[in-house]
This record gives structure tokens, sequence and C-alpha cells, in this order.
């Protein structure tokens, strides 16, 4: 085994280890939860569908929305029964990074949606300790395959099934409350 | 009555000190340069003297000056026991005199009469307060008539002095020059001073009952012929009343690093000023403990105001519905009052069909043949296509007599592709079929 893979292994494990006791977001089918503080990577073609039903499951929490190109329906939004008054939309065409550690340092949202368009491990490293910090749940909306980069705490991939109220959920990595 | 006489040894901003004591009650007077008198009498049920001595200390250290405290039951004793640094009244000099006849110095005349008595009963041997209220008022007043009376009754502390009064400045501002020390446009030193300077307005802005709401910062550089821009003024206007420096410092962080960015700074920095442009009353008192709901909402309005600072306006929003039914249109940015609720609420969401999550920027030409959609050269099968779900038409009324060129006749429909990926397509009077907006 290499160096590389060792270390990789030791994260995985102390993560899981050390931060089991987390407290956790309710989330649409997924029974433990989404862990506070940590910075989340989703995919698949209903993740803001089950993004939404878990802002509903938690209510009272404002939430940090990074738009990217295409924006996100404010009238789905609210048919799906959020509250608009929750949502900061920000439209950050160039550098996300700063007005995303300014939503994590302040500690006001819990919630905090943003295109993933990071490369370093650096950034995510800092986005993680920030979010551990404010204990705010970053997810980074990813592009086609998940990042490899070790500080994202949980990957899922949320596509759409036959039934119409159902996620199929792919767990690609879960460092928190993995259900033993 | 309770006066505190505040004695400044070396000169200092008296007038914009005492403004930090209107907290401690209304009832001021000045002694330029030198004195401050608070009246604490009155307030001896929120405070005591031992609270106010700590407190202003306290205050008085935050703006990097030094007082002696001595209390007294008139202005006159209070700055006498200051002044000569000791309680006991009947043992400080006869020089007191001047002090207690006329501490504002408001009677010039009256003033050197009173130097002649000093003078006259120190030649006599009498040097202080204590042998001057022995002697006979009579002898007094066959001497030096009406002005010898005067003085005996001050003496004895009888008579009462009315009270100069004090008006707190017009405009709050703070300045600071830097004549010899150099600094070409850093951040760090700028700020430092900022907080200072902030911390000296936010307290007088307390003191007064008020919130600031818009401010002006003022960088005078040294005038170089090739600095056109030597003065620098930064108006700040905040979505909500701020009370705290940190919050404020921040956003005036965020403007100054991209004003620096932008127009760098090519000469010394000779001063900075702080100016209040604008500042509302708030209800002081006691905090609410059991929520801390302001707090949190000045938190939310210095965080958007940093934001915008960094993004610029246009791109910090909520939105609010509206009641066009184009998709593109159902909303529309709301930029201030950063998470407050609208007054009218839409509840009409209810009745239009479900929309998909995402919108596209600009709708997405498809060709649709055969059971597959072609989107971007790519081919889809369709799982499902729900014909008609919606049909919005409108405008023509925007040009009645004109060539119609604003109408819309979009028919929408729900489409299902691989992966059960869901679409919202809609067709045009021409069957041409476009993407709007779909789940993702």
């Amino acid at each position: 085994m290499n160096k590389a893979a060792v270390l990789s292994e030791l994260r995985q494990k102390t993560g899981s280890k050390l931060l089991q006791n987390r407290e956790m977001w309710k989330a649409p089918q997924l029974e433990s939860g989404v862990a506070r503080g940590i910075v989340t990577e989703l995919l698949g073609n209903a993740r803001i569908d089950w993004l939404i039903s878990l802002f509903k499951m938690n209510p009272d929490t404002l939430i940090f929305w990074c738009k990217s190109d295409a924006q996100a329906s404010p009238l789905a939004l609210k048919q799906r029964g959020i509250d608009l008054e929750r949502i900061k939309f920000i439209d950050a065409v160039s550098d996300l990074q700063q007005p995303l550690r300014m939503a994590l340092e302040s500690q006001l949202y819990p919630f905090i949606v943003a295109p993933n368009r990071f490369d370093e491990v650096r950034i995510f490293q800092r986005f993680h300790l920030l979010a551990e910090k404010s204990k705010s749940t970053l997810f980074l909306l990813g592009q086609k395959d998940f990042s490899l980069a070790w500080p994202i705490a949980l990957q899922l991939e949320i596509n759409n099934t036959d039934v119409e109220t159902e996620f199929d959920i792919y767990i690609h990595k879960q460092k928190h409350g993995v259900n033993e | 009555m309770r006066v505190a006489c505040l004695w400044f040894d070396k000169p200092a901003p008296t007038n914009v000190l005492a403004e930090l004591f209107l907290r401690f009650s209304p009832q001021i007077a000045v002694i330029e340069d030198k004195a401050i008198f608070v009246e604490i009498g009155k307030c001896k049920n929120l405070y005591s003297e031992k609270s106010f001595y700590a407190r202003a200390h306290i205050l008085l250290k935050r703006t990097g000056h030094s007082a002696r405290i001595t209390f007294g039951n008139d202005v006159t004793d209070s700055l006498v026991f200051a002044k000569y640094k000791t309680n006991l009244f009947d043992q400080i000099p006869l020089t007191a005199l001047v002090d207690l006849v006329d501490p504002f110095s408001r009677d010039l005349v009256l003033k050197k009469s009173v130097f002649k008595i000093i003078d006259t009963f120190q030649d006599l041997g009498v040097s202080n307060l204590g042998a001057f209220k022995k002697l006979p008022v009579g002898d007094l007043i066959a001497r030096f008539g009406v002005v010898g009376r005067f003085v005996h009754g001050r003496a004895h502390l009888n008579d009462f002095l009315s009270w100069p009064q004090f008006a707190p400045a017009e405009i709050i501002q703070e300045k600071k020059d830097f004549p010899y020390f150099e600094f070409y446009g850093e951040l760090d030193p700028i700020l430092f001073e900022l907080k200072s300077q902030l911390d000296r307005i936010f307290a007088r802005l307390f003191a007064r009952k008020k919130r600031l709401i818009k401010l002006q910062v003022q960088i005078r550089c040294e005038k170089l012929s090739v600095h056109p821009d030597f003065i620098r003024k930064l108006d700040f206007e905040f979505f909500a009343p701020q009370s705290s420096v940190k919050g404020t410092l921040r956003i005036l962080k965020e403007r100054l690093s991209r004003e620096f960015e932008k127009k760098p700074v090519l000469s010394p920095i000779e001063g900075i000023k702080t100016i209040v442009l604008k500042a509302v009353d708030f209800e002081g008192g006691q905090k609410n403990i059991f929520n801390e709901d302001e707090e949190k909402s000045e938190q939310l309005a210095s965080i958007h105001n940093q934001l915008v600072e960094m993004l610029g306006k246009e791109n910090v929003y909520q939105v609010e519905l509206t009641q066009d039914r184009r998709p593109e249109k159902s909303w529309r940015k709301k930029f201030d009052t950063p998470h407050m609720k609208s007054a009218a609420p839409n509840d009409f969401t209810d009745l239009l069909p479900d929309r998909l999550t995402y919108i596209c920027r600009y709708p997405l030409k498809v060709d649709v043949a055969a059971g597959f959609i072609y989107i971007q050269k790519k081919r889809y099968k369709i799982l499902n296509w729900d014909n008609e779900i919606e049909r919005i038409a409108g405008a023509w009324f925007e040009k009645p007599s004109g060539e119609i060129k604003n109408t819309y006749d979009r028919i929408y429909s729900l489409v299902e592709i691989e992966k059960h990926q869901k679409l919202s397509i809609f067709q045009t009077p021409n069957r041409e079929f476009y993407i709007h907006s779909y789940s993702g």
C-alpha cells in the first residue's frame, strides 16, 4: 500500500471514529442524516429536489445559495415548501471562495450551497475547517465526477426514480454518522 | 446634588469626551481642555459613585486619556478637590478662591478682584481656605464690598452657581493626521487607525442613543502632480443601523481593499477622517437577555453589506415572486432588507403546475423526432412526454396598434428522458422546441 493510500485510509478511519457523535441534520431517505459542519458534494439529477426536502425538514434555518450559470427556480422552491425569505442568493461569476468563506465565518447560515468549481485540496481543507467551526454544512454541487479531495466528508449521487417522491441515493463517501 | 469632576492634567478634548458621559447624566458642564462635571446625584439609584468611578476610568482609558476623578456637593468643591489633589477642604490653598468664585471663567472683572483679595490675605498670613472661612463676613464686606460678601459665601459653599449649557457637537467626526509617519496605502495601518476612530464614534453615538446608518471616510494623501486622487472620499450606507465596530470595520475593509486595488495610493497618507453623515435613534436600555434577534439581524445586515461591497449590489439579493406566469419572469430580485418577511404572501403558487428546479439562462433549442430528443447533437430516449401541461401566452396588449413583436405563446410539456431526467420543454407556434427548465 502506498503512502497516499495509507493516509487516505487513516483519514477515513479517524474521521468516522472521532466524529460519530456529531450533531446531524435530518435528511430525506438518508437515515443517518447529514452531519453539521462538513463539506458535502452532491451529484445526480435529483440533488436539488433532495436538498430542498432537506431544507424543508430543517425549517428556521437560513440558506446561503451561490449560483452558477443556471438559476434555481424560486417558484419551484416555493412550491416545494421553502420560505424564500430564508435564502440569500449570490451571483458569483468569478471567485466563489471569498463569499463562501465569509458566509462560513459569519456562522449565520447553517446551509450553504455552491457549485463545485474547486480542485485544490487546500481550498477544501479551508472550507472544512471553517465549516467545522461554524457548524454550517457546505453543499457543493459537483459537475460530472466526485472530487477526490479528502476534506469532503460526504459524497452523494441522488437521482430520480420511477416513483415521484423517492430518490435513488448512492453514497460514494460518508465519514460521519455511518449506520453501523 | 452630587457632582463628579474629571480633571485633566494634560489638555484634553473635553467637549468630545463629555459626550461619552451623557450616558450617565444629561447635566454636564465643561471647562475647555481642563475639566468635565457630571451631576450624578439624581441617578444614585442607577449607579453608585464607586461604579461611576470605575466606568469613567474605563471610558477614558478607551479614548487614551487619563483624569483625576473627585466627587463633591457642588461644581466648585469637586473642582478644587480634583485640582488640588485633596479631599480636605480647609487645607486647600487660598488661590482656590478663584475656582470657587468663577470656575467657568465667565467674569474676568470678578476674577481680577478675587486675585486682589487673595494677594491681600496671603500678605496677612491667611494661606488656606480653612483660615479664610473663619474671617467674619462683616469685615470682608467693609473692606471689599459686594465682592467680599460673594467670596465669603462661595468659601462656605452657600451660593448656587448656574451651570453653563453643554451642547454636543452637531457633527460627529474623528480625524488623525500623520505628519511624520509615512505609508503608501497599506491597508493594515489604515484599518488600525479606523478601528480606534470607530471605537470613539460608536461610544459617542451610544451616549446620544443613536446608531450609525451613513458614514464617510476621507483619506488624504500628500498632494503630488502624479497622484490626481490624493483625497479619497468613501461613503458607506448601511442596510441596518450599526452599533458595533467589528461589523462596520469589516465593511470598510472590503471597500478599502477594492478601492486600493483599483486606484493605488501613490503618495504618503497624511490624514484619515471619519464623519458620521446620518445616525438614527434607538431605544437604549437593558438588552433582551432571552433572545438575540436584534444582534442577529444586525449581523445579517453587516454580512449583507460586506457581500455587496465585495460582489456589487446586483449580485447579492433575495427573491420575491411575481404574478407573471412565465418561469423566467416569475420572480424578481430584492436587494434590501436581508431575510425580512415580505409584506404580501404569494398564495397563487399552488394553482400553477410544479416547476422544475433549474431554469436555463436562455431557452435551449432542441430537436424532437421519433421517440428521441436531440440536445446539443446528443440523442436521448424519451421515457415519458406529458403533453400540454401548461400554455402561457400574452403580452399582445403591450403594443396593441403597432407591429406585435413582444408576444409569446408557449405550450409547455413535461418530458422524462433517460435516467429519469425531467425536462420542461415548450413548443412555439412555429413548432420549435426549447428546453426551459430541468431537474438537477
